[in-house]
């Protein structure tokens, strides 16, 4: 893999090796792109703060790893894969209520799965 | 029309049913809410009648999805940040003794439920020697405290 000639560099390299354009911090690599692609370097995390993060067409893909809403507490003896899990309301703060024409929610409250459908209806998911 | 004074929630210890569920429905508009414990109302059903008993078993182990076997041991509370539910902790109260829930809650009720446990501080050594290794440096690690 080619690399930029200093070990403290800061900024962006073009490594024709592989057709793509890297981008350096302090020497470290954080990620490439090319043509196609914009890619993270493995430990670097994206955080997109009030503007939010908009996917216009495709789907989001979490390979091996889980979707997390609100500020769930961790599980205490597996963390499982492909899980979609909820804050409760202590933890990320409010819980929807009314109407949602032609559309329906999931959420979490302290203790059990909710969910909420089009007329305002609110439930427990319950076996 | 009178207000109850305790919600009905999962967790509430307010029943004997090894799994709490209650249902619960509720609309602003409709201006009602309609709670449903599930898990009495099977027990009674099944009292009233027994034929349906049939439809209805209670495995006294832990059914552990991820490895698709068994377990006899009730599992000792693990959550780092949480302390054990009370209702929880009656229920294993029960399970490990025989005793029923009235007995555990009168010799239980003036106890603390168990803590959260702290989690150790993930081990970063290997990590650190891979990175090392990946990138031919010699490092010497010479206090890990």
């Amino acid at each position: 893999m080619a690399t930029p000639a200093s070990s403290t560099y800061t900024g962006w390299y073009e490594d024709r090796e592989n057709s793509r354009l890297d981008y350096y911090y302090k020497g470290t690599k954080c990620g490439h792109l090319n043509g196609t692609t914009f890619v993270l370097a493995t430990g670097v995390a994206l955080t997109v703060t009030d503007t939010g993060l908009t996917v216009s067409s495709g789907n989001i893909v979490g390979t091996l790893a889980n979707v997390k809403i609100g500020a769930p507490a961790v599980f205490a003896t597996t963390q499982g894969q492909g899980v979609l899990h909820m804050g409760g309301t202590s933890l990320s703060g409010i819980a929807p209520v009314g109407a949602t024409v032609t559309s329906g929610g999931l959420f979490a409250s302290d203790t059990v799965c909710r969910k909420i459908i089009a007329a305002g209806t609110a439930s427990n998911i319950e076996t | 029309m009178t207000l109850p004074e305790v919600k009905w929630q999962h967790g509430d210890d307010l029943c004997d049913c090894v799994f709490q569920r209650v249902g619960w429905w509720t609309n602003p508009y409709i201006g009602q809410t309609m709670e449903v414990r599930l898990c009495c109302m099977w027990d009674k059903l099944i009292e009233l009648n027994p034929e349906l008993a049939q439809f209805m078993r209670m495995i006294p182990a832990f059914d552990n999805y991820n490895t698709d076997t068994y377990e006899m041991e009730p599992r000792r509370w693990d959550a780092a940040d949480h302390d054990m539910p009370r209702d929880i902790w009656y229920r294993q109260l029960a399970t490990k003794t025989g005793k029923s829930l009235d007995e555990i809650r009168r010799e239980y009720d003036h106890l603390e439920a168990p803590k959260g446990v702290k989690r150790p501080v993930p081990d970063f050594m290997p990590f650190l020697r891979s990175e090392a290794e990946r990138e031919g440096l010699d490092i010497t690690i010479t206090d890990v405290a």
